[in-house]
């Protein structure tokens, strides 16, 4: 139990209790209950969880990348000293692209389909430096090489649908990367590649983040993901996020027994003939905001006190787990 | 699209033809003549053939440029479509030009301000313009414009291009309105679909401003569609200046498709409607140019 | 078992899957007009103050007044009773378009999407042919053909409208032939003509009904005009359009003559447009108007205290 890192990153992102209310035509959502996550400044920081839990939302609320009108937000986004929350529209579209740059899940229709890759490299940078064409010109294929497209010159004036799945992420990454962000938000940028491919993307995410000093929240259901590329982790499950530690820590003693659950339905080599853990159940729909923990109906440790929706709790330095048995967690260990 | 247009005479000519009539009636205004009067008019209208071979002597003769005449006016029908054609053509172009600088703003607006008192406003406004048929619109503005405030002509086209600016500006506004609500209605879904599109999503989160996303971003990409219904429209719009010359007498070449139809003057109907055809084929043809001109995925193929 | 399997499928697609109402308050307004006009055309014999072709000279062009609530034409029959009989004429030729264009179209259609082939690129060539005719231009030639009147502009009508819906249907069943349903049905041992009945078309019969009741509206708009020509509803016989063509030669004696008839066809449509906009939004959740967080969080107060009553 000794902290995995002696010198924590300082904070460059502190969401404290973000709620987002979503109204949509089956009533209203309570998309995120609460959710506190602090990013440091280089680190790749990893949210897990099922389809549903909130983790895109997260990502998304901090570009507030919803439809305004369709959504009721309240919380805190602690970013470089201000409150993303409460910037006006024309600060947050200074901060977007600039400061915190964003990929997304489908490259293919994340382009805009009838304008060439380079242009909308260097539209990003011309936006932001309010530097001349020819020099956003320049940077754009700069870019491309770093995220290793070759050759820039030929790329850059071809239009998304001419580029592999891979390539048009590689763009992307591009365009996120333009104008040297602190933090990029990596939402689930592998799930629609190939397995071959998503490696490689995953190493040019590390690379850069080494290289430009830059944080990465990588959103992803993938724990094998997490532990390739992630230095911490967050779980969330139905809009809050139950478990923040180490990478390494969280696979060698998870606190949480939706983490410990979610650890053991990962198919390990040399188990073959046993039957794949699974965790019994399905994630609650959030229709409704109950008092109750909300992972009660599906844990095995349940009981009375989970009646009660239990707080975080730092177990020890850096892991904090949101469970009244954190003990019971922690002597399985 | 040759192969088309060829079909559609073949149609056109047998639908004219299927019914057994009398055209030296129509010829004669129903007058009584000689005999020989009357085998002479047969002989020169070639209805003394079969009905095949009077097509294939129609569809050669409309290959060099020859419709053949009119049973009632007893002038070439080219003659004809060619003295009344360029009123026709100018009120089309005229409501097209104002159709497209109205609608495509207002379905823009419409989208961005979706569900607003604007929005609402705007679309009901559209909603009425669509329900109403072309020629009610017609004569409503022709009532108050014309008929009340005596702002324009009432009736009549004018000598000169510039002088129909004027003459024809109700008829065509009147032709626009219709055709601004149906592409102010489709701009407005698509842009909604446009905006709510991942890679609008991307924009926005790159930090480009929500106008530039609207305009630079999702309105190449709105109107690529609307551009194809609304060159559809086109044809919609041929036969709405059909009803417009009708209200208000401008004697267009639809009028003297009508009274064609009433007088069973069947070379001229035959000779309007394939170049009515025609032209709705080319237009259809230089549409798809257009297209590929502007979206590069199909310029690719 | 072979029922079960296609028992999830519903056989309409309007189940309410969404805490959105199909009948929101637009398409329940639009509905209840267009209930009141049909049953007054239906009822028109027994509403009406007069006789349809009924003339009385001496109230020739009469304007509105206890004895003619919207006043009389030319040839002194009352306005308002044309208006009830017209509508009869109208919404039953437009019923007839739509009618025979569904008829023809959507079994073309389902033929044309399911076997493709030859079968499919002859049906596609016609439409085309159809289609190369710039919207009415292909009712006049017919109706210049086959002569003027009612019968004939319906059937125009209909052959113009049969390719669109072919197309539409063609389309979906498309999408629907390559889902698994239609496999299972298949390995089952189903003949096609049972496939494609009561498999497919069901699945298709949402943008169908979409489809049709815009159909309606154009049905309405486009017999007008030929009316209006007169090139379909020859007179006496009452019919919005040939009555605006009658009314517009007294637009400065009584507007009327011709508004009146041009009011009911425009509150016909918007209502037709606005009932198939309703439908398809409840189909295309993106553009609906949702309730404010509010009026939300209210009405869920007040259905939880409901349940808790009982």
């Amino acid at each position: 139990m000794t902290p995995e890192r002696t010198n924590p990153a300082p904070a460059l992102l502190k969401i404290r209790d973000l709620k987002v209310d979503l109204m949509t035509v089956r009533g209203i959502v309570y998309a995120l209950d609460g959710v506190d996550l602090t990013v440091g400044a280089g680190e790749i920081h990893g949210v897990v969880g099922e389809s549903g839990c909130g983790k895109s939302m997260t990502a998304k609320s901090i570009l507030r990348l919803h439809n305004e009108r369709r959504c009721r937000t309240s919380g805190e986004i602690l970013f470089e000293g201000r409150d993303l929350n409460r910037l006006s529209r024309r600060e947050m579209e200074q901060v977007r692209g600039k400061r915190i740059s964003m990929i997304f899940q489908d490259p293919m229709v994340s382009l805009n389909p009838l304008l060439c890759v380079g242009e909308q490299i260097a539209e990003t940078i011309r936006r932001h430096e309010r530097c001349p064409k020819e020099a956003a010109r320049q940077r754009a294929l700069q870019l491309l090489q770093q995220v290793g497209i070759t050759p820039p010159e030929k790329r850059y004036g071809q239009y998304p649908y001419e580029l592999s799945g891979g390539l048009q992420q590689r763009v992307m990454i591009a365009i996120a990367i333009a104008c040297n962000p602190a933090l990029l938000i990596a939402d689930e940028p592998t799930t629609a590649l190939d397995v071959t491919i998503q490696a490689q993307v995953l190493e040019l995410l590390k690379r850069l983040s080494g290289e430009m000093a830059m944080s990465i929240l990588l959103i992803t259901h993938n724990f094998g993901i997490v532990a390739e590329v992630c230095d911490r982790v967050s779980v969330m499950y139905a809009g809050r996020v139950v478990e923040t530690a180490d990478a390494r820590a969280i696979f060698r003693n998870p606190c949480h027994p939706y983490t410990r659950g979610l650890i053991d339905s990962i198919p390990r080599p040399g188990t073959r003939g046993e039957a794949l853990h699974t965790i019994p159940g399905a994630p609650p729909q959030l229709y409704e905001r109950g008092a109750a923990c909300p992972y009660m109906a599906r844990c095995p440790r349940a009981g009375a006190a989970c009646r009660v929706r239990p707080e975080a709790v730092e177990v020890s330095p850096g892991h904090v787990v949101a469970c009244h048995d954190v003990k019971g967690g922690a002597d399985h260990d | 699209m040759a192969l088309i247009v060829f079909l559609a005479s073949i149609l056109i000519f047998a639908m004219v033809r299927v019914t057994p009539s009398d055209p030296i009636a129509s010829m004669t205004k129903g007058k009584r003549i000689s005999q020989e009067r009357r085998e002479a008019l047969v002989r020169q209208y070639h209805l003394d053939k079969t009905v095949p071979e009077q097509y294939v002597i129609w569809i050669t003769g409309a290959l060099r440029g020859d419709l053949g005449n009119s049973y009632g006016k007893k002038q070439p029908v080219t003659d004809i479509i060619a003295s009344r054609l360029p009123t026709t053509l100018q009120i089309v172009l005229m409501s097209a030009v104002m159709a497209i600088a109205l609608s495509i703003p207002i379905g823009i607006i419409c989208a961005v301000k979706m569900n607003t008192l604007i929005d609402r406003l705007l679309s009901t406004l559209t909603l009425i313009l669509v329900a109403s048929p072309v020629f009610l619109t017609a004569i409503v503005l022709m009532l108050v414009f014309a008929l009340k405030l005596r702002w324009f002509p009432s009736f009549g086209a004018g000598k000169t291009f510039a002088e129909n600016l004027y003459y024809l500006f109700l008829p065509s506004l009147a032709l626009s309105l219709s055709m601004v609500a149906l592409i102010a209605r489709i701009t407005r879904s698509n842009m909604i679909e446009q905006l709510n599109a991942p890679y609008a999503t991307t924009a926005v989160a790159k930090g480009i401003p929500y106008r530039t996303v609207v305009m630079k971003h999702c309105f190449k990409n709105t109107v690529i569609p609307v551009v194809t219904v609304a060159s559809l429209q086109i044809g919609t719009m041929i036969v709405g200046a059909v009803l417009v010359e009708n209200v208000f007498a401008l004697g267009g070449i639809g009028d003297v498709l009508i009274s064609a139809i009433k007088a069973s003057d069947y070379p001229v109907v035959q000779g309007i409607t394939l170049l009515l055809v025609t032209v709705f084929a080319l237009i259809n043809l230089l549409v798809d140019i257009l297209y590929a001109a502007i979206d590069p995925r199909i310029r690719l193929e | 078992m072979k029922d079960t399997i296609f028992r999830h499928r519903p056989f309409v697609r309007l189940r309410r899957r969404q805490t959105g109402r199909l009948f929101t308050w637009p398409v329940a307004l639009s509905l209840g007009i267009l209930v009141l006009i049909i049953l007054a055309c239906v009822f028109a014999p027994l509403i009406s103050p007069y006789a349809p072709t009924e003339q009385n000279l001496s109230d020739s062009l009469a304007l509105p007044s206890a004895r003619h609530l919207l006043g009389a034409d030319k040839v002194g029959r009352d306005l308002l009773t044309r208006l009830f009989y017209g509508g009869r004429t109208t919404l039953l030729s437009a019923i007839g378009v739509v009618a025979f264009s569904v008829l023809f179209g959507v079994p073309l259609g389902l033929l044309s999407g399911f076997y493709g082939g030859a079968l499919d690129a002859v049906i596609g060539r016609v439409c085309d042919v159809v289609l190369s005719f710039p919207s009415l231009l292909l009712a006049f030639v017919f109706v210049a053909g086959f002569g003027r009147n009612a019968m004939n502009a319906v059937v125009a009508l209909g052959i113009v409208y049969v390719p669109m819906l072919t197309r539409l249907v063609r389309s979906l069943t498309l999408v629907e032939k390559n889902k698994t349903y239609v496999e299972a049905a298949a390995s089952l041992g189903y003949s096609d003509g049972r496939i494609l009945f009561f498999h497919i078309l069901p699945n298709c019969v949402s943008s169908v009904i979409v489809q049709i009741t815009l159909d309606l509206a154009y049905a309405i708009l486009d017999l007008a005009a030929l009316s209006f020509l007169g090139l379909g509803v020859q007179p006496p016989t009452a019919d919005w359009g040939a009555m605006l063509d009658e009314g517009r030669n007294f637009l400065l004696q009584n507007p009327l003559l011709a508004l009146a008839p041009g009011i009911a066809i425009i509150l016909t449509v918007v209502t037709l447009n606005l009932f198939s906009d309703g439908i398809n939004q409840y189909f295309e959740p993106l553009q609906r108007k949702l309730p404010s967080f509010a009026a939300e969080e209210r009405r869920q107060a007040r259905r939880k205290e409901a349940a808790h009553d009982a």
